[in-house]
């Protein structure tokens, strides 16, 4: 992939402007849809075109125009756009986004797969009145339009020309020229994909010489060009100063009156344009002659059938100039908006490069602070507190930088939600909120597939049949309701249904076939439904007997475990199902606790820290891997982190108890010695230890030593595992954390 | 002959019709680029020649600006017999 910069920004601009449209054709499909929306979904599809234009991607400018003259039709309400014209339109779409990515890898659209998608689409556009190209003299726009009206025209409209070359008149702007173009650069382009068969320069704007200017341009064409390309093609030869020419476009044997229409529209004489015509051979000398006869019938008719025709031809004519002008405004009011926002797109890489930057300012900073403290001398001292300080905040901002609202892509569930919904024939109602929850953009990307496939589930096992939720007494609507918050350091997904929830028995079944449990009888609820992550628990076998979940939640688990995330689940038969995913905040920095124990330290995400309480001699002596404190009144599982890890050396003198939470449950940890707060640069841990369990993370202190940074969800967990009575897992597993250190 | 040097040529010509009002002649043939801006310019000379009911003559036009002419069907603009730039 290996695309120019103007190229890579069209695809994303594409991508971007078929979200809005999606967003659009699905607020449509609900009936919410406005004029604005579909002036919205129009316009996107306009620029589209035009842009594909420029690259010379033919294939997306030829479909494209199709499902744009739809739109046309639908925003002069002469077509209603129903929930079938919607879902059309959203395919079509699809199909748009399908050639953009193909442009994205391989710079143009060259797949037959695509070609025949998009054949079989128009086709079905047609019903809807989308032709290959509206202006063909087989179907004159303008004629279909006569048809039904009544026939009071007189005969000579439907008089045609015998030419059989189009007929382009361009007048260029004044300031053509000072731009940069030359408009002989376009006739140029003509020739590529047509012959020129008759061109005559219009000098007739020119002023004397003493009033000439020669940096304005004056120019203007009349050209006869003999070409099988359609009007697209031909305007598209002019993109370049669309919004600097006045350009009109006659097809090859048009009707005359349009002819009168555009020698009565350009500025020049009549008589003389009319010469112009005939020598660029769009016009005989006999049918200039029937033109001029019939427009002077027409001038002095006042009023009457003819006059009509002629303001409905030229109507037509002038449209196309009105809808661009209308577009350019908004166009130019939607760079408006983005100015003020004043958004600024930046590549992720030179993000990442800062937040890299930052993270060795982050330990470098530290041992500074480190230094100072050991030398001494209040104002080193000082200088070093403010220095901090402010790294600390440049730290903040620049992580902020990353964070980006999952509002947006909980709106791409809005489509899965509705094609889901109409593959297993169920409603679902959709509700999102907490949209403005900000979290990591990595984070974000990782998160979606995970996110991607509970919808799904949810859905698809989740919420019941209408017919059952009636029998139910629920309405037949299901509710599928997405939130994010955040919650104690950590960001908190929620995916949350309403429809036939877990069923115990059959899981427990299930896990006993499985030989993941041996007896269910000792099992919590909570107990139960966790087995749906694990690994052996989703076969295909399964989703057919199985009306539940568990499709291939052990790899959502996984993937949410790889961002260090947690994920649990909560169900009332009947009732409901919620699936909640916990992710930290950001992936690189984090204000963590540090702790040692024997020689090694470790780190504690601060977030998760409650309080630290010395651990008393009398609970000093039980001996076994974990234990309980009273904690002003409330039991307090613990942990030994000597133990659990392996550290070697005698226990200290003294003892402490941090007290993290984790998810809404408490532990204790117990360490030799508090060190205190501190920044931390997370490096992860190489693949040779990504299985040690109960770390998560490693980081440099700013004496260059290394600590490991614990992961307190998977301690919490342990912990009240223990206090559960499970056996402790074979403790000779456990690797010394000496050996990480080293 | 081009935008970039149009402003100077077009002074030039204004001088020379001062000095010489009824007759100018134009050598094209060492014209090494000729744009829209050029044409332009002998257009727009030669309508001032033929309203004040003088001469003009263009000639030896070069290869870039025969090719603009006969693209724009202008090739009346320079002497045909003079022309014989193109071998």
């Amino acid at each position: 992939m290996n695309l120019d910069p103007a190229l890579s920004t069209f695809v994303s601009e594409s991508r971007e402007l078929l979200r809005e449209m999606e967003a659009e054709l699905l607020a449509c499909e609900h009936g919410e849809a406005g004029a604005e929306s579909i002036n919205a979904i129009f316009r996107a599809a306009h620029t589209i075109k035009g842009s594909s234009g420029l690259f010379g991607l033919n294939a997306i400018v030829e479909f494209t125009h199709v499902v744009e003259g739809v739109l046309d039709r639908v925003r002069a309400r002469t077509l209603e756009l129903d929930n079938e014209l919607a879902a059309l339109l959203i395919e079509c779409r699809d199909h748009m986004q399908a050639m953009i990515d193909c442009v994205a890898q391989r710079g143009e659209v060259d797949s037959e797969q695509l070609d025949a998608d998009g054949a079989r689409l128009l086709q079905r556009l047609e019903a809807f009145g989308g032709s290959r190209r509206t202006a063909t003299p087989a179907a004159p726009p303008t004629a279909a339009a006569d048809s039904t009206k009544p026939q009071t025209q007189p005969q000579p409209d439907a008089w045609r020309a015998l030419t059989d070359c189009w007929h382009i008149s361009v007048r260029f702007g004044p300031d053509v020229l000072t731009n940069g173009m030359d408009p002989l650069s376009f006739l140029r382009y003509l020739t590529t994909f047509g012959e020129i068969a008759g061109l005559q320069v219009v000098d007739d704007g020119m002023p004397p010489f003493e009033q000439f200017d020669p940096e304005v341009c004056w120019l203007g064409y009349e050209i006869g060009l003999r070409t099988d390309a359609g009007k697209d093609r031909i305007e598209a030869a002019f993109e370049f100063v669309r919004d600097d020419c006045t350009l009109r476009i006659l097809p090859p044997r048009s009707q005359v009156a349009e002819y009168v229409a555009l020698i009565r529209d350009l500025p020049e004489a009549d008589d003389r344009l009319g010469e112009l015509l005939v020598r660029c051979g769009t016009l005989t000398r006999q049918e200039l002659n029937d033109c001029l006869d019939m427009q002077a019938a027409q001038s002095e008719t006042t009023g009457g059938a003819a006059m009509l025709g002629e303001v409905m031809v030229r109507e037509h004519v002038v449209q196309p100039a009105v809808v661009e002008a209308a577009l350019r405004r908004q166009r130019e009011a939607r760079t408006e908006t983005k100015k003020a926002d004043g958004l600024l797109r930046i590549d992720s890489e030179k993000l990442d490069r800062l937040i890299d930057l930052i993270g060795e300012l982050v330990t470098a900073g530290a041992a500074t602070s480190i230094a100072a403290r050991v030398v001494g001398g209040s104002e080193l001292n000082e200088s070093t507190l403010r220095l901090s300080r402010l790294v600390e905040e440049v730290r903040d901002q620049a992580l902020k930088l990353r964070m980006v609202q999952i509002g947006p892509t909980f709106a791409r569930f809005k489509r899965v939600v509705r094609d889901v919904a109409r593959e297993v024939g169920k409603q679902i109602r959709l509700e999102m909120s907490g949209g403005e929850t900000e979290l990591d953009k990595t984070l974000i990307e990782s998160i979606v597939d995970p996110l991607t496939h509970l919808v799904r589930n949810a859905i698809d096992h989740g919420v019941e049949a209408p017919q059952e939720r009636l029998a139910r007494g629920k309405s037949a609507e299901g509710l599928l309701r997405l939130n994010a918050r955040h919650d104690a350091g950590s960001i908190v997904i929620e995916v949350q249904d309403d429809g036939a929830g877990l069923n115990r028995e059959r899981i427990v079944r299930r896990a006993l076939e499985r030989g993941l449990i041996e007896d269910a009888s000792v099992l919590s609820d909570a107990q139960v439904h966790a087995l749906i992550f694990e690994p052996g628990f989703s076969t295909a076998q399964q989703v057919t007997n199985l009306s539940g979940r568990g499709v291939g939640m052990d790899v959502v688990k996984r993937n949410v475990a790889a961002q260090r995330g947690t994920i649990e689940i909560e169900s009332r038969e009947g009732v409901g199902t919620l699936v909640r995913i916990r992710l930290p905040l950001t992936l690189a920095i984090i204000d963590g606790f540090l702790v040692r124990v024997g020689r090694s330290s470790f780190v504690l995400p601060l977030e998760t820290v409650e309080e630290c309480v010395e651990l008393e001699a009398g609970q000093r002596a039980a001996d076994d891997g974990h234990s309980y404190i009273n904690l002003r009144g409330s039991v307090l599982p613990f942990i030994r982190l000597r133990e659990l890890l392996g550290v070697d050396g005698a226990r200290g003198k003294r003892e402490s108890v941090v007290v993290v939470r984790w998810g809404g449950k408490r532990a204790g940890v117990v360490v030799d010695e508090l060190l205190g707060e501190l920044q931390t640069v997370i490096k992860p841990v190489s693949r040779l230890f990504s299985r040690l369990q109960g770390v998560s993370g490693s980081t440099i202190l700013g004496s260059g030593e290394v600590a490991l940074i614990l992961d307190v969800g998977g301690l919490v967990e342990r912990c009240l595992a223990g206090a559960e009575a499970r056996p402790p897992q074979s403790r000779n597993e456990e690797p010394n954390a000496h050996l990480v250190v080293l | 002959m081009t935008i970039y040097r149009a402003g100077e040529l077009t002074a030039r010509l204004a001088a020379a019709l001062a000095e010489q009002p009824q007759e100018l002649h134009l050598d094209l043939h060492e014209v090494s680029e000729f744009d829209t801006a050029g044409l332009q310019i002998l257009l727009a000379a030669r309508r001032h020649m033929h309203a004040a009911g003088g001469v003009f003559t263009a000639a030896r036009a070069s290869e870039c600006v025969l090719d603009v002419l006969e693209l724009c069907n202008l090739t009346d603009l320079v002497c045909g017999e003079n022309t014989s730039a193109r071998q």
